[in-house]
């Protein structure tokens, strides 16, 4: 049985086979390079900030934090010359900001001061500027951030935020993608951590903006509507009778009254759920799912500048009526405020996806400016008719819709309103939701509100929208 | 004229002192009448073959192939000893003066990090490794025919190892350094058995018998440790890790069984030798080794034989001893899980991975400096995760860098070793390799999360006496390789002027 050459040719034979193997090795060495090099670009920064890093707390001994600023300037929190981290001297300011900004300590595990700790500890800071410190003798200094937020907006949406109540509002500019205000209420006080960590059940710590996962309720009705014009061809012959009641399988999608004839716009701008039920029923999990995954739902965001908690619509096709329930923001359906004010600037952009930004600058202790961290490249994720009539569609919705009081006096705003049901007891208020945006270009300024037990959003979420719109367009951020 | 050559070339080496058959006299003649040659003047015989131009003795083989007037018996001997103790090439000089300069340094900030005792020891070792390194990478390779590369990259290897383990673990780099110097001699000898042996069935045969026999010393007095017995103590010879070892035997006989003899029946001891390996290896619950001597056996088993549907089946067997051993074994059911996600268990099973990559990430570009940072977080810090501490210290740029060092390396022992007119050195050579890549690769790839984690060491940088001297043992099997294709084409050049592919 002898299986093998002989003789010279067998030789070249096994040299060829052996430099053929070496080379598959070389490709398995190439194939860890390229993955070490792509987990530490993608994950580098969350590694650092990971609160099960000890350099962390390690390099605090070493280094001396460096200051997080708004976007004008203002010095939300800095290092003292005692070593301890010192915050803004206005208990308001402090306590707008306090889940972005987060604590240095860790508790706030998605605030900047952990997140960005490998900025701000100097993580980043250059052998040679470590070389030129350790020389000179100066103390090491991280980096400084300013950051996109304003604080005077934000001190705005807390106070105009309906009190007692919680809930969190993001306003962005959509051109850029800079986040302009983050505000969660509950808000903590960073002096007095104690009080917030004493109270658990209120979630102070926890930034509403991109950790909440609500059901969006009606303002998912954008996705669906996404999908429904995408898919569904003569759309504009569509008509559906609302009897404020929709059979499907053993439930039914109710309405409080009946709507009458409804077509596409009409039924978005009146946010008729039985409308938007049947048309789930014609375009089936996969196209919503498609649809809902292209804005991002079920996608893991990994943005650069913070940390987004993912959202979720479910496309395990279950049943019909869960079905009718997700494609109206309801059932199993989850969003962050965040999210949604991202799927506003998506449409405000005719259909272009841009990764939110929180840092403004990254300004060194020396005093130059540093690179900011790349973002994904933007991506076009509807088409830019879709996206036009949605604006259409929208911009009905606040003129002769359920959010007419969003509308701004010399600003065309766009949006939709939204009540999630939160319980199937009618006497818990539903979440009151508002996403939208003004069209104009000379004020781009995207808006999600979010009233935890609110009530209904078109009465109570779009005018804290107006108002929120109305001082951004004021302030000119 | 092929028949004298017939006569003389038997297959051995020619005596230095021999002449070449043909009288060198007559062809010199020849040469200065051909004055027109384009380096005839000046200083005219010596001027054929310059040593400076000589680096290797392929060029000179090229040379002589170029002007076959002048190549006819054109070398003497003595000029053919004059190329081989040639000048070293400026890469070998550069990597070397380079890597004598970072142990230099490296070695003074390590004791100036410590500040102790035992950081001060690290400073006079700095007498001991930089003349060794230094010597090795340029002198060496002059007498011994090592291949003068591969000596400067494994010198600058270790190095980064020895510097690293002296700042986060003085004690233990100090013993990395003896072992170093030690492995060195382990090297030596290695290179001049390969060279200059002719009978490899013999060796090839105690090799394999000692190999076994080291191989179940741990299964008699070993202890359980971290989930596997693969250690032993001895007296006089102290602790040591016999598979690490026995990894020679196993390259020596695939390479003798799988090269000399073509049926299957008569590659079998080989076969059967890595079976028992591999038995008593999954005994002792050292499968990352395991892992190893199996993918090695199979590679070399392909490019000796080129036989597909026998791999295939061998590489099917491996896949269900795996899914056996992923039932069978609990901490390999943890591996693979905590390697899926190790933030599910980030406290417990996903510790050290985690901190890994947090020690790689904390370095970021370019390292947070020699001393800084807090390795010592890192379960097995010093031997598995060393790559880990390396990214953390100098930076991930650097460890991009090792790869490329390793990958050179693999590179060029294939390329030696394909110059062998023999395939008991060529698969010597690919066993070699192979060996060194797979465990390079497994332990990276695991230390990144690329693959699941298997406790083995990194090459070279690892601390661990056991797999320091395995390691350089291969590395002087190498040069062995290297040597003898060098001795065979100097016969080439001897015999007929020109060399033979």
């Amino acid at each position: 049985m002898a299986f093998c050459l002989k003789g010279a040719f067998a030789i070249k034979i096994i040299r060829l086979r052996s430099r053929l193997m070496i080379f598959l090795m070389l490709g398995l060495f190439a194939l860890t390079i390229a993955y070490f090099c792509y987990s530490v670009y993608i994950y580098g920064g969350r590694w650092v900030a990971n609160p099960y890093n000890p350099r962390i707390n390690n390099q605090k001994r070493y280094v001396k934090m460096g200051q997080v600023m708004d976007r004008s300037g203002v010095v939300l929190a800095y290092t003292g010359t005692d070593g301890k981290r010192h915050y803004n001297s206005s208990e308001k300011i402090r306590r707008s900001v306090s889940q972005v900004v987060g604590d240095s300590d860790g508790k706030v595990s998605t605030g900047v001061d952990t997140f960005h700790a490998q900025y701000l500890l100097g993580f980043k800071t250059s052998l040679f500027e470590r070389v030129r410190d350790a020389v000179t003798g100066q103390e090491q200094e991280g980096d400084s951030l300013e950051l996109t937020i304003s604080s005077e907006l934000s001190g705005y949406i807390t106070e105009q935020f309906p009190s007692g109540k919680r809930g969190a509002v993001v306003v962005m500019n959509y051109k850029t993608a800079e986040v302009l205000a983050m505000v969660s209420l509950p808000q903590f006080d960073p002096v007095n951590l104690e009080a917030a960590l004493g109270d658990p059940e209120a979630g102070a710590l926890m930034n509403r903006c991109t950790q909440g996962l609500y059901p969006p309720g009606s303002t998912f009705k954008i996705v669906t509507m996404i999908s429904a014009v995408d898919h569904l061809s003569n759309l504009d012959d569509f008509a559906f009778d609302c009897t404020g009641y929709y059979p499907v399988g053993n439930y039914s999608v109710t309405e409080t009254s009946a709507h009458g004839i409804q077509n596409l716009r009409s039924a978005f701008a009146n946010s008729c759920n039985t409308t938007f039920a049947a048309l789930s029923q014609q375009l089936g999990y996969r196209l919503i799912g498609d649809t809902a995954g292209q804005l991002g739902f079920n996608e893991n965001f990994m943005f650069n500048d913070m940390i987004v908690y993912n959202s979720s619509y479910p496309i395990d096709d279950l049943s019909p009526e869960d079905l009718a329930w997700s494609s109206i923001g309801q059932g199993r359906v989850l969003a962050t405020p965040l999210h949604m004010a991202l799927i506003a600037c998506t449409i405000a952009n005719r259909g272009v996806f841009k990764e939110p930004r929180l840092l403004h600058r990254i300004i060194t202790a020396g005093g130059s400016d540093r690179i900011l961290p790349f973002v994904a490249a933007d991506r076009s994720v509807i088409t830019y008719t879709t996206a036009e009539r949605l604006e259409q569609d929208m911009i009905d919705v606040v003129r002769n819709g359920t959010g007419t009081r969003a509308a701004l006096s010399n600003y065309t705003v766009a949006g939709k309103t939204g009540s999630a049901e939160v319980s199937n007891d009618k006497s818990v208020d539903a979440h009151a939701w508002f996403v939208g945006y003004v069209t104009d270009s000379a004020a781009p300024y995207a808006v999600c509100v979010l009233i935890e037990n609110g009530g209904s959003g078109g009465r109570n979420a779009a005018p804290l929208a107006r108002k929120v719109l109305q001082k951004a367009i004021q302030m000119k951020l | 004229m092929p028949k004298k050559r017939e006569e003389v070339y038997t297959g051995r080496r020619m005596r230095r002192t021999e002449k070449p058959p043909e009288a060198a006299g007559s062809v010199r003649g020849k040469s200065e009448t051909a004055g027109t040659d384009s380096r005839g003047s000046g200083k005219k015989e010596k001027s054929r073959l310059r040593p400076e131009h000589m680096t290797d003795v392929r060029k000179a083989a090229k040379q002589v192939n170029r002007n076959p007037g002048q190549a006819r018996g054109g070398v003497t001997a003595v000029e053919l000893a004059s190329l081989i103790r040639r000048k070293p090439d400026f890469p070998v000089v550069l990597i070397a003066v380079l890597t004598a300069v970072f142990e230099t340094l490296g070695l003074m900030l390590a004791a100036a990090h410590t500040q102790q005792t035992v950081g001060m020891d690290s400073v006079a070792m700095i007498a001991v490794i930089v003349p060794l390194g230094l010597f090795t990478s340029l002198i060496l390779p002059r007498f011994l025919r090592m291949d003068a590369l591969i000596m400067a990259l494994t010198n600058f290897l270790c190095g980064v190892g020895i510097v690293t383990l002296c700042t986060v673990s003085p004690l233990r780099g100090n013993r990395q350094i003896l072992s170093y110097a030690l492995s060195l001699g382990g090297m030596v000898i290695a290179c001049l058995a390969v060279t200059h042996l002719n009978r490899y069935h013999g060796v090839t045969i105690f090799l394999m018998i000692a190999g076994i026999g080291i191989l179940v010393l741990p299964l008699i007095y070993g202890q359980w440790n971290n989930g596997a017995k693969n250690w032993v103590s001895m007296p006089l010879l102290g602790s040591f890790q016999p598979s690490e070892l026995v990894k020679i035997s196993a390259v020596f006989a695939l390479a003798y069984y799988f090269s000399a003899h073509r049926t299957l029946i008569q590659m079998m001891p080989a076969l059967l030798f890595s079976g028992v390996c591999l038995l008593i290896l999954m005994l002792q619950r050292d499968l990352g080794t395991a892992l190893i001597y199996y993918l090695s056996t199979l590679t070399v088993f392909y490019v000796a034989c080129g036989n597909i549907p026998l791999t295939m089946l061998g590489a099917v067997g491996g896949v269900g001893a795996a899914v056996m051993g992923y039932r069978m074994f609990a901490h390999v059911k943890v591996r693979v899980a905590m390697w899926r996600n190790p933030w599910s268990d980030p406290t417990g099973g996903g510790y050290q991975i985690i901190q890994a990559l947090l020690a790689i990430s904390s370095g970021g570009l370019f390292g947070m400096g020699l001393g800084q940072g807090t390795p010592e977080k890192i379960p097995a810090y010093y031997n598995d995760f060393i790559f880990a501490v390396i990214c953390e210290q100098f930076g991930q740029i650097f460890g991009v860098l090792l790869l490329a060092v390793y990958a050179l390396l693999l590179l060029r022992t294939v390329m030696l070793s394909s110059r062998s007119r023999h395939s008991l050195t060529m698969l010597l050579g690919y066993g070699t390799a192979a060996m060194l890549g797979i465990q390079t690769f497994m332990i990276t790839a695991g230390v990144i999360k690329l693959v699941p984690l298997t406790g083995v060491t990194m090459p070279f940088l690892s601390y661990g006496g056991s797999s320091l001297l395995s390691c350089m043992t291969m590395i002087g099997i190498v040069h062995g390789i290297a040597g003898r294709a060098q001795m065979e084409a100097e016969d080439g050049i001897l015999l007929k002027g020109g060399i033979r592919n």
